[in-house]
């Protein structure tokens, strides 16, 4: 929201203060400004002229000559084409030399042959609104309360002269030759503030609360907002408010007499300053009334309300509406709707219809001030995602005392700015709300305590006083009145009271002071401990590169994948029809990984740790989320069984030597997978990850239709645990067991065998055949090609020998290694070169 | 034994044919000047066929009484050949390496081989750094839901249905009346429910928001809510824990301010802005010339947010703040774009 240093000096003394100052304190006191704007600068060239003579131009039929008074005998010639030059106007000019908004600057010239010494200014021309239809001509209603010192006024908008009014003698024979802005506020400063920053606050979205708040933050004193106004001899409009609970207040009275017309300058030329477009007296009034006095108001064209009368009532189900904006609604049961004795007429707090607003030729205008159900308002507003100025204040719950204030202000400025305009009707006041004041008791101790600061009672009373609180004293505890306009919900408990009283004091003054706490252990989370291990292992130990990806499934994606996620926990509201559901794997992710990057990056690997979503719920009701971990490796152009197993074996390593750093019972990753399959696991090469006997999660070769659908050649290895489960497995205890004290004797041993005898079968026949003197069998090399025959390959295992109590014998060793060799005979396969064991 | 005390002790003995000898050995010693030649000078002298072993299987046709000083006298020329034969050995096997050495050349600008180490994401790091900095201070270090009751995400933190404020929260729902968590907040009540007080907790994680991604905005972004309840806590005692987390972060001193700011599950609730490191309080673009960045909202917990934690607001008070963790990583690592952050692309991945 915007609003303006001049608009709240309608109500507080500013002058003298600087800007930034009380920018400064507001930020600091209230709620941080967002920015502060300078409208009309450029103009201290400008001066204000009168009219003398207006001539014709010999040489154009278009143009005049003029001579303009600049006061103190001094008169100056030139030449206009505005049509709208009256003598004895006051205009604003500008001489040789000066510079215009824009960087033009003003020359002496000759137009047709006659020389022209000063311009008659427009206000584009100054850059104070885009009309350019002639010269500006100032009305008293424009001038600055600056030229009125002691000049006071009953007009309830603050402004001293109605439209219409003559200037008086004096004015006419002194404003001549005076810069234009000490005669007219074009020079203002607009500030900015988040329309978040005051969702708490109903009495701040209007200059005067916001000038309430200034004042108390200055000290200064406020002037209050007139609720009485003058009334007309008719019966009030009949008023019937079907459901109280939704309108606690509603005030209208008619008006007759009107005339449409532009506003002034000044009404229009602080509505541009706060944002808003200026359209006609009558519009511009109410706008300047709810951006005055914080309370939409509305204006029907009183011919088109049927009947003479208002109904508050609900719409019924589907009853069309048409808006002010031209927008067809179908409106619902929940809407409420101010209506004629026909059809609904407004969209209560939110927007008029179509079938009521003020048009050119209105001349009779029902006003209504009234005060709407914040959530009702609200929820209608969102419904039609109609938001406008009106129901964003209205949501805020407003203060039902507000309305005779806005009536007040809207009566007199209608009758300043259409001169002739009147009350016809008494006003109805339709009122449920309830006049009971807040109290709420303040011990003073409680403010020092809770502040951490010494705060005297004395300095906590006058700080609420001048905020408008009554305070009263009973046994050293206060009895604090809320006053109305911040008692609708935003001030209810001492804490909202310790709030007014540390920010007007200032927070800076609050002096830092450490906690005194019991000292204690604090447990572990045994996920995050885990977690606190598994990142740096597989980021530092196994060279995997941690990624994070959205928690959304992409639908693109998984389509793609040819994978329907089960069990698939879907957004009500997506941001996009693409990201409708939540990841119920990591895999699909981190396969969109592997696209993006596979070409820049044709070897590598990376992991994430996340949560995945399931629609399934709890005992609580809350999806079930658990942490997955995601491992996913690619090698671009691998080719080949041998490349592929060399991937496997990388991500099956860096596994095994995580699950080794978690001090997890022994892995087995090489049974086959038995649970749920995706459609990117390989057929035959996906296996269980296994941590004793516990399944925690799966890891295979990419199915080739999966990297196919990638568009990415080569292969890919992915495994995805389930940390959850990883978190219960069984732990090893680590055990020192005795050094050897004796020499191991080492053997190696190649096996040739059919392709699909597995290495694992061969190591376990070894191992079978060893015999406890064999300490360890580790596969050292895997060979096919020449001279292995086509579909048989290589296997050279590293067999260690040894015994606790002595050095083995070569006899020993012997003797092992044959019956090693009938094992691995019997696993199917044959000895490198036909016959027996090469030793090294 | 240093020569010059042999051969004095020689010279006494009055044989100036053993001191030639001597004389003759210590000269071919220092004549080697490789391994090899020094050890063909031991050899030569103190071999199994060297000259000492003849001079001493002679010894035995000397009379006994002149065999003993004989025998003395060859032993002291042993031993000073063979200590004459280790130092030479020693200063040729010196000599020898330093012409390795003199020979010896590489190119020091050949490039340093990389480790094969992978990288922590980015806010790995940060969260890790901030959870170690409150563990040291007896924070427990919590993990909650991030598809969360509507209960836990607004009504239990004083944001009843139809409050402005959750206009200014985008929130994605779910069915059964769960949402994304749109902040870290719904842990306050959760650790109120969960823990003895007193207690003071954080709880980092990922949030959500319904909004339009633009270099400054995403859907998803990860944020730390922070909370103490105890007996009495005060503005002031906020204010300390406040400048000693930025303290920790930052590893400077810090200077804040504090500003009226609206949460409905604080009350009193702040913005707490931080003095621009950046020019150090001139103004500039960074803080929007202002000398302040906005870093954190924080607050004395509501009293109905202590009551949906299970607790007596007239036994307990709390504090709590949020600080969003993303836009700490940018400072931190001057990332001028947040969409980084979950792009899954290694030419970030592998930049920390
Ligand atoms: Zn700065």
């Amino acid at each position: 929201m915007k609003f303006s240093w001049n608009w709240l000096s309608d109500w507080v003394d500013l002058a003298g203060r600087p800007v930034s100052e009380v920018a400064n304190r507001f930020t600091m006191t209230v709620a941080e400004l967002e920015g502060v704007e300078a409208v009309g600068e450029g103009l201290r060239g400008v001066v204000v002229g009168r009219i003398a003579t207006v001539g014709q131009h010999p040489n154009a039929d278009k143009l005049k000559t003029v001579t303009v008074d600049l006061g103190g005998g001094r008169v100056v010639s030139g030449v206009s084409g505005a049509p709208n030059l009256v003598v004895g106007a006051l205009v604003p000019v500008a001489l040789p030399g000066v510079m215009l908004p824009g960087g033009n600057e003003v020359r002496a010239t000759e137009i047709r042959g006659v020389p022209s010494g000063v311009v008659l200014l427009s206000e584009r021309e100054m850059a104070l609104s885009d009309d350019h239809s002639g010269v500006m001509i100032l009305q008293p209603r424009d001038l600055s309360r600056r030229c009125f010192a002691g000049v006071t006024s009953d007009d309830a908008s603050g402004l001293p002269f109605a439209d219409g009014d003559d200037f008086p003698a004096d004015l006419l024979a002194s404003l001549p030759g005076k810069p234009l802005v000490d005669v007219v506020d074009v020079e203002d400063h607009v500030f900015e503030v988040d329309n978040k920053s005051l969702t708490h606050r109903p009495d701040l979205w209007g200059h005067h609360g916001l000038a309430r708040e200034i004042a108390a933050m200055l000290g200064l004193p406020l002037k209050p907002l007139s609720d009485t106004f003058p009334v007309g001899p008719d019966a009030a409009i009949p008023v019937q408010v079907d459901s109280p609970i939704d309108c606690p207040r509603y005030m209208a009275m008619a008006y007759a007499g009107v005339s449409i017309a532009v506003s002034p300058f000044a009404v229009r030329h602080r509505l541009r300053a706060v944002g808003l477009r200026p359209i006609n007296n009558v519009v511009d009034i109410t706008n300047y009334v709810m951006m005055a006095v914080g309370q939409p108001v509305h204006s029907f064209d009183q011919r088109q309300l049927t009947g003479g009368q208002i109904v508050v009532r609900r719409a019924l189900e589907t009853e069309p509406f048409r808006l002010l904006d031209g927008r067809d609604l179908a409106l619902s049961g929940e809407d409420l709707v101010i209506a004629d004795a026909l059809r609904p007429v407004a969209l209560a707090g939110v927007m008029g219809g179509e079938n009521s607003g003020i048009a050119d030729d209105t001349v009779s205008v029902v006003l209504e001030c009234a005060t709407f159900n914040p959530s009702r308002v609200r929820r209608t507003a969102v419904r039609y995602g109609v938001r406008t100025d009106s129901s964003a204040r209205f949501e805020k719950s407003l203060d039902p005392n507000l309305p005779p204030c806005a009536m007040a202000m809207f009566t007199s400025m209608l009758s300043a700015m259409s001169p002739g305009a009147h009350p016809t009707s008494r006003p109805a006041d339709f009122a449920s709300f309830s006049r009971q004041a807040v109290h709420i008791r303040l011990d003073p101790a409680f403010v020092s305590r809770r502040l951490g600061m010494d705060v005297p009672a004395d300095r906590t009373r006058s700080i609420l006083e001048h905020l408008g609180f009554l305070v009263s004293e009973e046994g050293g505890v206060f009895d604090v009145v809320v006053p109305s306009w911040r008692a609708t919900k935003d001030v209810r408990i001492p804490e909202d009271l310790l709030e007014e009283i540390g920010r007007v004091i200032g927070y800076d003054q609050v002096p830092p002071l450490a906690p005194m706490a019991a000292v204690a252990l604090v447990a572990r989370l045994p996920r995050r401990e885990m977690l606190a291990t598994l990142r740096p292992v597989l980021a530092a130990e196994c060279g995997l590169d941690e990624v994070m990806t959205y928690s959304f499934d992409s639908r693109a994606l998984v389509t793609r994948l040819s994978f329907e996620p089960p069990d698939a926990l879907a957004l009500v509201n997506p941001i996009s029809a693409d990201a409708a559901t939540m990841r119920t794997d990591l895999a699909p992710n981190l396969l969109g990984c592997v696209e993006r990057n596979s070409a820049r990056f044709p070897d590598a690997g990376i992991f994430e740790v996340g949560r995945v979503f399931r629609a399934t719920v709890d005992t609580e009701g809350v999806p079930k989320q658990p942490y997955h971990l995601g491992v996913v490796a690619w090698r671009r152009l691998a080719k080949g069984r041998d490349e592929s197993e060399a991937l496997f074996r990388r991500v099956k390593g860096a596994l095994l030597h995580l699950f080794g750093r978690l001090d997890l019972a022994d892995a087995v990753i090489e049974d086959d997978f038995e649970g749920e399959r995706r459609p990117w696991m390989h057929p035959n090469a996906t296996v269980a990850v296994k941590v004793g006997a516990t399944v925690v999660g799966s890891m295979g070769l990419v199915h080739p239709a999966t990297m196919q659908a990638l568009e990415t050649p080569g292969v890919a290895v992915l495994a995805e645990i389930d940390i959850e489960a990883l978190v219960v497995a069984p732990r090893k205890r680590r055990v020192f067991s005795p050094v050897p004290r004796f020499p191991s004797i080492t053997n190696d041993l190649s096996l040739v065998a059919a392709d699909d005898v597995r290495a694992g079968t061969l190591a376990a026949a070894i191992r079978l055949g060893g015999g406890p003197s064999l300490a360890a069998v580790e596969l050292v090399a895997v060979y096919s090609g020449p001279p292995i025959p086509d579909g048989r390959r290589s296997l050279s295992f590293r067999m260690t020998f040894t015994a606790p109590d002595r050095t083995l014998s070569d006899v020993e060793v012997k003797e092992a290694i044959v019956r090693i060799v009938a094992h691995a005979r019997a696993a199917g396969a044959s000895m490198w070169g036909d016959e027996g064991s090469q030793e090294s | 034994m240093p020569l010059g005390c042999y051969k004095s002790a020689v010279l006494d003995a009055g044989n100036p044919g053993m001191d030639e000898l001597l004389r003759e050995a210590l000269g071919e010693v220092a004549e080697a000047t490789t391994i090899a030649t020094v050890k063909d000078v031991e050899v030569r002298w103190l071999g199994k066929k060297g000259r000492l072993t003849s001079l001493l299987k002679e010894l035995g046709g000397l009379p006994p009484e002149s065999r003993k000083a004989r025998g003395a006298e060859l032993n002291s020329f042993k031993q000073a050949v063979e200590q004459a034969v280790e130092s030479r050995r020693i200063e040729v096997t010196r000599a020898e390496a330093d012409d390795r050495a003199r020979a010896e050349r590489i190119d020091p600008t050949l490039p340093g081989h990389s480790m094969a180490a992978g990288r922590l994401h980015p806010l790995t790091r940060i969260v890790a750094e901030v959870e170690d900095l409150f563990e040291r201070m007896g924070f427990h270090i919590l993990d909650y839901p991030e598809a969360e009751r509507e209960y836990f995400n607004f009504d239990g933190l004083n944001i009843p249905a139809d409050h402005p404020a959750r206009d200014t929260q985008d929130t994605f729902y779910l069915p059964g009346g769960n949402v994304l968590r749109t902040h870290t907040s719904p842990g306050q009540v959760r650790a109120m429910r969960g823990l003895t007080p007193p207690f003071r907790a954080i709880f980092p994680g990922r949030v959500y928001r319904c909004e339009a991604t633009d270099a400054s905005h995403e859907h998803t972004f990860h944020q730390v809510e922070g909370l103490m309840i105890d007996r009495s806590v005060s503005i002031a005692n906020m204010l300390s824990s406040m400048m000693t987390l930025l303290e920790g972060v930052f590893r400077r001193k810090v200077e804040v301010r504090l500003r009226p700011g609206f949460f409905p599950f604080v009350e009193p609730g702040f913005e707490l802005d931080l003095r621009c490191m950046v020019c150090g309080g001139d103004g500039c673009p960074v803080c929007k010339r202002s000398g302040w960045v906005e870093l954190l909202p924080c607050g004395l917990v509501q009293p109905n947010v202590i009551r949906a934690g299970g607790l007596d607001p007239d036994e307990w008070e709390g504090w709590a703040f949020g600080l969003g963790l993303s836009r700490l990583v940018m400072m931190r690592y001057g990332i001028d774009d947040i969409r980084w952050l979950m792009a899954g692309d290694l030419r970030f991945a592998r930049q920390f």
